[in-house]
Parts: C-alpha cells; structure tokens; sequence
C-alpha cells in the first residue's frame, strides 16, 4: 500500500489550518515527514549597497517543506539603507554581527576617514565573520561624515558603521 | 600526567576533556570573553578566561596560557587543532616551562610546517612526493620559468609556510606565471610571514587521500588506516569518509605503509596525519604535507577502529605505551563524517551567525555528534564557523549513506543556517553515491546544484 498524491495534499490541507508542527507517518513503503519551517529574517553580506551578492529572505515566512523535496531559499529586495536624521546622512549598518576592520589588512592604510569624498560602489570597510572577510561598499556619493567604531571591535547587526553626507 | 590545560575551544576542547576524565586526569579550560557559555567550560574541572576575544589576545597569547598554566598547576598542555597546535614555538615554551606538550616536539613540527623541507622529508623516507620544485622567492623568477617544463601544467603555487588549503593558486599556462607568481608572494608574505612559495603539479581529477598515524616513545610507529576527504569547498574539507571508496585493498595497503615509513624514519611521536594526492585518472599516491597534530575527522577513524585516539595521545605524551583498546561499541565497517558549518550553502556558504533556538539530532547506535552547541548558545562571530561533527557508522558504505540521509534529513537546526541542507542535496548526486568525486567537483558543481 502507498500514499497517493492526493492523499498527501489532503493531509497538507489539514495541517496548513491547524498547529501542527510536525508529522510523520510510517507504514509499509511510505515514510513521510513534514515539518513546519519558520524562516527567519537573515541579512546577506553584503548588503544595503550598490553591490548586493545576493538578496535575504523576507521576514517570518511560514512554509511546510514536505521533506521529499529541498525548497530552494526565496528571493526578495534588499533592506533599505535607511536615511538617519538629517535628510542628506546615509547610514552603513552592518548586515550581520562580526568584527570591524577599517583598513584592508593589518599593514595598510584605512579605507577613509571622516572628512574623506567617497563615490557610490567605493569600499568603505572591511567586516569579518567566522573567518570570512567581506568588503562594504558605499551605496551613494559624498563624504564620509562619522566612522562610529573602532578598528578590530566587535559589531552586532545592524548597527551603524559610517554615515555618510550625500548632500551637495 | 595529573592535569592538562586545553589550549583551545569548541568541539575539540570538548573531546579533549572528554579523554581526559577517561585517563583519570584533571582538566584546566580556558576560554575568551565570546567563549564565555561554551560548553567546554563547565565540562572541565577547572577554567579560566583568558581575556577578550581576538585570538591574539587570547587562544594565540602563549605568555598567557602558559602563566595560567603553572598557576593552575597543570602539567601538561593540549594544543587541540588551530591555533597553536602547529606552532613549534609553542611547542618550544612548553618544553622549557617544564610542560608536557600533547604532540610531537618542536623540531618535528618545524619540519613538517615547512612544506618545502616537509616534502624533501619525504622523500628520503620513499615516499613519492607531487612532482615540484623548492621554495622561491621573488628574485628567483628567472629560476622558476625554467622549472615550469619539468613540472608541466596546470600547476600550483604554494606558500611554503602555508597548509591547511590556505596560499594556493593554480596556474593553467605559462603566460599567466610571472603575474600569479609575484600575488602569491605577496599574498603568502601577508598571510604567514614568509614570501616562500614553491610550485606543484596539479591534478585536475585527484582524491584526497590521508592516513591517521600514532607513534609513540617506545619506538612503535602504526597506522589507523585511511580517510578519504575529497569531498571539499576551497580546499576546505567538508565530508570525510573512511574507508576510502575509491582504493582497492592493495593501494589501501600500499599508502598506509607509506605513511609509516615516513614516521619511522622521522621517529616520530604522538598522532599525526600524513596527506597525498590519489590520482584518479592513473592511480598512484603523492605526498602532500602532514599534519603534526590531531585532526578534526579523526573521529572517523576512531568509528571505524574503535581507538581512542586522543586517550592515546595523553597516553604517549606521559610516555606510556599505547593501549589500543577498541571500545565498548563495536567499530564499524564503514564511517563517513558531516561537518555541521554555520553557513548558507545555497548563499556561498556564507557564514551565518546567531543564537541556536533550537539543536536536535536523532541519537542511536551508529551515530556520533561530537558538537559543544546547544539550544540558547550564539555562536561567536570570531572563530570559525564548526558547529559539530555528525559522524556515522555503518556495515557498507551504503548503510552509511543511509542511515546519514535519514538522521541528517531529521537534524533539526533553528536559529542560524547550516551546511545541513547542502548534504541533503549532494547525497543525492550519483558522483557522491559512486563515490566518483574528485577534489574540485563542489566548486565547479555548486551552481548547478543550485540552479
């Protein structure tokens, strides 16, 4: 005896609009599992920039994955850089928790100081998680108006890295 | 020995303190300011926190641990992998502190850390080494483009202070040399200090083929047999298996008793693993380096043999002989390992930090987690992003990959992504199931698996 695929769209019907969070059934030739995925909102590096690698997912999405098939992760826009107070002051927040370089390595100058004139797509810092380094990117011209943390100092996401003065 | 200090964190300092309370001996564990809910922590008899994260200032500060270490009242020091566990001046300064180091002495891991010397080491063990050069530096250019007809391409530029996977780059015709050449010495010059780089064929289809060796004090120098780890990203392992499908039982014989000779003529002492490259288009075993240290897969080993291999490793530092006694579970015929990463692989394995709200995996006869996560536990963003080791065990190979896919296919992991999901996806590629792989096929497949 097997499951048809009707059978399994019923039952997926029924758990969709219920509080079910897992199901698993065993009977001869049939092992099936479905399990209510909550997908969380996870920034991707980089982001917020005129570059973006690649686009998060959207927030608190709910799907059951029947377990026979690997969904593929869902595609959406980039959070915006959101304009701090004062128009014309763009903000860099960190897309994830990590550590905070200024400069390219250890032996080489910092990318800008304040004061500094920066062009849309110009590398602003540098920020490494688990081992991993990832350039920032400037997502708009001006001058760099405050760098906010310190060389090699940790960082949580989110937080505000550089602004920028993109008035004219 | 009364009392080991773990220089290290994570999963490895777990499984060191683990072996220490089997031994009988007291555990000193340090950990930094990120470290400060790791599990090997509160495992230990004893722990103290080291300073603040940066590994500079903590796990690679040897002034540190070795006043902690005296101050405590240890004798002996574990380096675990990383970090210092291939630092021979650490080596030294335990060695002169009066410490016992868990690993071979300094002079041995001098040796090995140098690829350049580690290869001709070789070579007068017998060992065939991968056809390639000394070390060179920048002024030794016009040298170089005369060696490249020997070696022949495509080839590989490697820092000769390198390891690991890290300083490479392959080189597929002579016209891009001189430019690659001068990038590698910068490169290797920033990343270890030495501009050194030597160069290596390169195999285009090639497993990667190591063998676990155990050498004690009293002359007895064995093997554990093979592990096959071809499965990589970046030259970073990601799968490892043992025993290797892709050998018969006489090129298993045959790279097992090369790696003996090498440790036999060097008189080496503790564990180690010695690399080679399995040419898969002719066969045929070349030496790539070696590892004076214990590995993060030598759990594999440990399933398939059933030793203890890090018991063994406190055994041989306070100069006993090795017990090599099989556990109380059976070893099994076959044995494959998933390494649980913190990463995105359908983003590049981009690394994904956060809390872990939720950490099950199915326990059972066959399967092995060693992980020092759990539920609550935010993953530091400072270390590297191993969150555990799935290891698996089964009567073939088949019933490995079986009993993988169901356990993995149920593992579940909420809060930060995984590697999990990735390992799902390749079991199902034929390559894997016929164990056709070869070094380079996740990054020249990735896109395609994600197409």
């Amino acid at each position: 005896m097997t499951i048809t695929h009707k059978e399994i769209v019923e039952i997926l019907l029924h758990l969709e609009g219920s509080m079910c969070e897992e199901f698993n059934l065993q009977m001869d030739g049939v092992d099936l599992l479905l399990r209510r995925k909550v997908e969380v909102s996870g920034a991707s590096l980089p982001t917020a920039t005129s570059r973006p690698r690649s686009q998060p997912r959207s927030v608190a999405e709910k799907t059951i994955t029947p377990i026979q098939n690997l969904s593929k992760p869902q595609m959406s826009s980039p959070p915006p850089q959101l304009p701090a107070d004062g128009a014309s002051h763009v903000e860099l927040r960190a897309p994830m928790s990590g550590v905070f370089y200024r400069r390219p390595s250890p032996d080489e100058p910092a990318f800008v100081e304040v004061g500094d004139e920066v062009k849309d797509g110009d590398p602003l810092c540098v920020i490494e998680v688990m081992k991993l380094f990832s350039t920032l990117y400037a997502s708009c011209s001006g001058r760099i108006a405050s760098i906010l943390v310190e060389d090699s100092k940790s960082i949580e996401k989110s937080q505000v890295l550089i602004t920028i003065d993109s008035s004219n | 020995m009364k009392k080991l200090l773990i220089a290290n964190r994570g999963e490895i300092a777990v499984r060191v303190i683990e072996a220490c309370r089997k031994a009988g001996v007291k555990s000193v564990a340090v950990y930094s300011e990120a470290d400060r809910y790791s599990r090997h922590i509160w495992m230990a008899d004893e722990s103290v926190c080291i300073g603040p994260a940066p590994a500079s200032q903590s796990y690679l500060d040897i002034e540190k641990l070795l006043f902690v270490a005296k101050a405590k009242g240890a004798d002996a020091v574990h380096p675990g992998y990383g970090f210092l566990a291939e630092n021979a001046g650490f080596a030294r300064a335990c060695a002169e502190a009066g410490l016992i180091f868990v690993g071979p002495n300094a002079d041995m891991i001098d040796l090995m850390g140098n690829k350049v010397m580690a290869r001709q080491a070789a070579s007068r063990a017998g060992v065939p080494i991968v056809p390639g050069t000394e070390g060179f530096t920048l002024a030794d250019l016009p040298q170089i483009m005369a060696k490249v007809e020997e070696i022949g391409f495509p080839l590989l530029l490697k820092a000769a202070a390198g390891g690991g996977g890290r300083g490479m780059r392959i080189v597929r015709a002579v016209s891009d040399l001189e430019r690659e050449f001068k990038q590698a010495v910068r490169e290797a010059e920033a990343a270890f200090g030495d501009g050194t780089v030597y160069m290596e064929r390169y195999f285009d289809k090639a497993r990667h083929i190591e063998v676990q060796v155990l050498s004690d004090r009293h002359g007895r120098h064995i093997h554990l047999g093979e592990r096959d780890c071809t499965i990589q990203r970046r030259h970073q392992k990601l799968i490892e298996e043992s025993p290797s499908p892709a050998l018969s039982d006489a090129e298993r014989k045959e790279v097992c008793e090369l790696a003996v000779s090498l440790t036999r003529t060097m008189n080496y002492e503790n564990a180690g693993t010695v690399e080679f490259l399995y040419d898969a288009v002719k066969g045929g075993f070349f030496f790539i380096e070696m590892n004076t240290r214990i590995q993060v897969e030598h759990a594999v080993t440990e399933m398939v043999t059933g030793v203890d291999i890090v018991y063994e490793q406190l055994r041989i530092a306070s100069g006993e002989h090795m017990e090599l006694k099989t556990s109380e579970e059976k070893p099994w015929e076959h044995a494959i390992e998933w390494r649980i990463n913190a990463e995105d692989a359908a983003r590049e394995f981009q690394p994904s930090p956060g809390t872990i709200t939720h950490w099950g995996c199915r326990q059972g006869r066959g399967v092995r987690l060693d992980s020092y996560v759990y539920p609550g536990y935010t993953v530091p963003v400072n270390y590297d992003s191993l969150l555990g080791k799935l290891i698996i065990g089964g009567h073939t190979r088949e019933e490995a990959i079986e009993r993988s896919r169901q356990v993995l296919s149920i593992f579940s992991v909420q809060g930060v992504s995984t590697t999990i999901p990735f390992y799902l996806l390749l079991m199902q590629q034929p390559e894997f199931k016929n164990g056709e792989i070869y070094t380079r096929w996740v990054d020249d497949n990735i896109g395609r698996l994600y197409d």
